[in-house]
């Protein structure tokens, strides 16, 4: 039943565009984005990505730091920028008191580890839920602080791949989202980030708080997932690479 | 698709429609249509338009190796852990899923989002089934929850007020809103917003199985993508144990480098936001991951109807949609009659064109004729699907029959047009005509006008008379100039101008004569 639904589908494909009258290539079934753009006209993937680049490509980190940071704002997130690790602690136990957070789901990372971010937290009585804990357990937790994989100046989108130690419930099931990122990640143009992370397992592109206009066409945010987007950047000049 | 369908009566249901809802259509597209125009200015008119192209190049070329990237997608997906299934038709579709269902106890579902699952009528299927299937989108919600009581023609974001929606949340969900019926001020939508949250929570809690769509589907890595703003497409995709996928087979995209393109274009046009909140890729079930998601994550391919376009020319470039609705935004005819009236799930120009095409002109001929041919939705899509060439086409096929439809029109009227193109395409028929027909309109002449002539023209005098044919055009200009109340400017003008002219002659005449006097040249 399986293979004849598949075999009906792709028959009927075959020999709509046979009949078509379009050449079918003799080569590979899938060119590369670059072979393929380079005998296409203007505009066509591989250009674009180069455009794109190009685009931003005079502008330096700062900039782009700073448009990221502005998109962040308009989405009413939040972005501020760490300047060492005792400001960090600060922040935490800042976040922790004004939030009246209990429990938080971290990633474990080896970024997250260095900086201490659970043992700030766990020292202001916050219970530490583990990185594969019951998704109920996780629905729990206040917060949820994960790393970024990149940062996406022109639409203010952090890029979040999850792996084992990586969670995606962090950023989805607590009502406060917290991302402790590098300036490393800024990537120039959405092309660029998609071409690091595609394929490497499931990722997400987080562009500011969960939100929906389905009542009275007035934003609300918080719908499904955090209500709060805070971003923290690990200033350059402090980071420890 | 449906074997036997009634044919889709637009003028009948249109009529039905009341103003209040246009009203409201208007309130909310009009918003959109702001948003979209502020990130398109903000992306560059001249990088905009690249990028269309560079979306249309890509839909075009994926359609024409379709076979090759969904053969691609399949062991993508299944070498990432997934299971993909193939669906021909609605009813296979249906029963696909419901043996997935039934194979693993389902008895409460929860949904994100899904025109395809419309489109295959599966709710009811699974109802049938002794299934729960509860809508997790808000507005989906609010409306699941209201049931039958809301009335049929409704924009529920821009028509249901906060009031409404807070007495629907104390009668279906007994929940305690401050304030009682009738309050004032009436709960903040916040609130409102919060109540759903913590409701759709429990529920996704309890889910046997996520029945989700996707936007997209990265053939190269068996990656779906699904571009949502609440929230709720990645809850059906991370919580609950069992997730089923339903996706039109044209939605693959071939690589990573393509669907960054398509994914600068999807939300700026469809919601006017430069990214939506989430874009989620889901890659396979949670083994091997990050221990969440599915344990079963199942993907089912349909066709119901789509296949049969890939054929010629105007049927790639209407399946190269990527399903945004900024055509429907735009559309006049849209945004006064709304989506029931054009009778099939997808409503709008892009249904004007595809229900044609893939239900049949015996069943949708109504709709190529559901547009008054602006253009706006050519101007906004994404991918530049010809919307009108397609219309226009589709028209022409109508009206001359096609296949086993009979013509629209009788020969008679068809032989009528095409001796009438005949004449106004040549000068020497044109002038015999005309004086042919000066001669002709006596018996119905009444001064200068024709005020009954006999059918098929009786319908148009019966609203209006007609000026008579005149062979000598200037003289009946000025005839009728002299008789209307611009008559008299004209003529001061018209003098006026004439001094001019006389007085421009004149003094250039005067300066030429000086200059040869004085031998000057």
């Amino acid at each position: 039943m399986l293979n004849e639904q598949r075999e009906l589908i792709l028959g009927r494909v075959r020999s709509a565009l046979a009949d078509s009258g379009e050449a079918m290539p003799t080569g590979g079934p899938m060119a590369s984005a670059a072979a393929r753009s380079a005998g296409m006209p203007a505009g066509t993937p591989g250009a674009l990505a180069e455009r794109t680049a190009a685009d931003t490509g005079d502008a330096d980190d700062r900039a782009l730091l700073a448009a990221f940071t502005n998109e962040v704002h308009r989405l009413h997130g939040c972005v501020r920028t760490i300047g060492n690790r005792a400001e960090l602690d600060a922040a935490l136990g800042d976040l922790v008191r004004s939030e009246r957070i209990r429990a938080a789901q971290l990633w474990q990372t080896e970024d997250l580890d260095r900086l201490g971010v659970a043992a700030t937290l766990a020292a202001c009585g916050v219970v530490i839920v583990p990185p594969d804990a019951a998704v109920g357990e996780v629905a729990a937790c206040e917060l949820g602080v994960t790393g970024a994989d990149a940062l996406l100046p022109e639409t203010g989108s952090l890029l979040l791949r999850f792996d084992a130690g990586r969670p995606r419930t962090a950023s989805l099931l607590p009502g406060i989202h917290l991302a402790i990122a590098w300036p490393s990640a800024l990537r120039r143009g959405l092309g660029q980030a998609l071409g690091e992370a595609g394929g490497r397992g499931p990722f997400v592109l987080i562009t500011g708080p969960s939100r929906t206009n389905d009542i009275e066409l007035t934003v609300t945010v918080g719908v499904h997932g955090p209500a709060a987007l805070h971003v923290w950047l690990m200033d350059l000049s402090k980071e420890e690479k | 698709m449906s074997t036997m369908r009634e044919p889709i009566d637009f003028r009948g249901r249109s009529a039905e429609v009341p103003a209040e809802m246009s009203a409201a259509m208007r309130q909310a597209t009009a918003r959109t249509g702001r948003s979209r125009a502020e990130v398109v200015a903000a992306f560059g008119n001249e990088r905009w338009q690249a990028q269309r192209r560079a979306g249309q190049a890509i839909r075009m070329d994926t359609l024409l190796h379709l076979d090759q990237h969904l053969t691609t997608l399949e062991a993508a997906i299944s070498a990432a852990g997934g299971h993909v299934h193939w669906a021909a038709d609605a009813e296979s579709a249906r029963t696909i899923v419901l043996e997935i269902a039934q194979a693993h106890g389902v008895t409460s579902i929860v949904k994100s989002k899904s025109w395809t699952a419309k489109e295959i009528e599966l709710e009811a299927a699974l109802r049938a089934a002794g299934m729960n299937v509860l809508e997790t989108d808000l507005g989906d919600y609010i409306v699941q929850l209201a049931g039958p009581r809301l009335p049929k023609h409704i924009v529920p974001a821009a028509q249901l007020t906060r009031q409404c929606i807070a007495d629907l949340f104390r009668q279906e969900l007994g929940v305690a809103i401050a304030g009682g019926p009738a309050a004032d001020p009436a709960p903040e939508p916040q609130t409102l917003t919060l109540i759903a949250r913590e409701r759709l929570r429990a529920a996704f809690l309890a889910a046997d199985m996520g029945l989700t769509g996707a936007n997209f589907m990265v053939a190269e890595s068996g990656t779906l993508v699904m571009v949502t703003n609440e929230g709720n497409g990645r809850m059906c995709a991370t919580v609950p144990p069992l997730q089923v996928v339903l996706v039109p087979i044209t939605k693959v995209v071939p690589d990573w480098a393509g669907l960054a393109v398509l994914l600068d274009l999807l939300p700026r046009v469809a919601t006017g936001q430069k990214m939506t909140s989430y874009v989620q890729f889901m890659h396979g079930p949670r083994a091997n991951t990050d221990g969440y998601g599915p344990r079963e994550l199942h993907v089912v391919l349909i066709d119901n109807g789509r296949s049969k376009l890939l054929g010629d020319e105007m049927g790639r470039r209407t399946l190269c949609c990527i399903r945004c609705e900024a055509c429907l935004h735009v559309c006049p005819v849209y945004n006064t009659v709304g989506g029931d009236s054009y009778g099939w799930v997808q409503p709008g120009p892009i249904g004007a064109i595809l229900a044609p095409q893939v239900l049949g002109l015996n069943v949708a001929h109504a709709l190529p004729f559901a547009s008054t041919l602006c253009g706006a939705c050519n101007d906004v899509c994404p991918v530049m699907v010809p919307f009108t060439e397609v219309l226009l086409n589709l028209r022409s096929k109508v009206v001359a029959g096609d296949g086993g439809n009979p013509p629209a029109v009788s020969p008679v009227v068809v032989a009528g047009a095409t001796m009438a193109a005949a004449v106004l395409s040549s000068p020497v028929l044109y002038r015999g005509a005309a004086q042919a027909a000066a001669v002709l309109q006596t018996p119905w002449r009444k001064g200068d006008w024709l005020a009954a002539l006999p059918p098929p023209m009786a319908r148009w005098t019966a609203v209006r008379p007609l000026p008579v044919v005149s062979t000598a055009f200037r003289r009946a200009w000025h005839a009728r100039a002299k008789d209307s109340s611009l008559g008299a400017p004209l003529s001061r003008a018209r003098r006026g101008l004439a001094w001019a002219a006389a007085l421009l002659v004149a003094g250039g005449l005067a300066a030429w004569l000086g200059h040869r006097r004085r031998g000057v040249g």
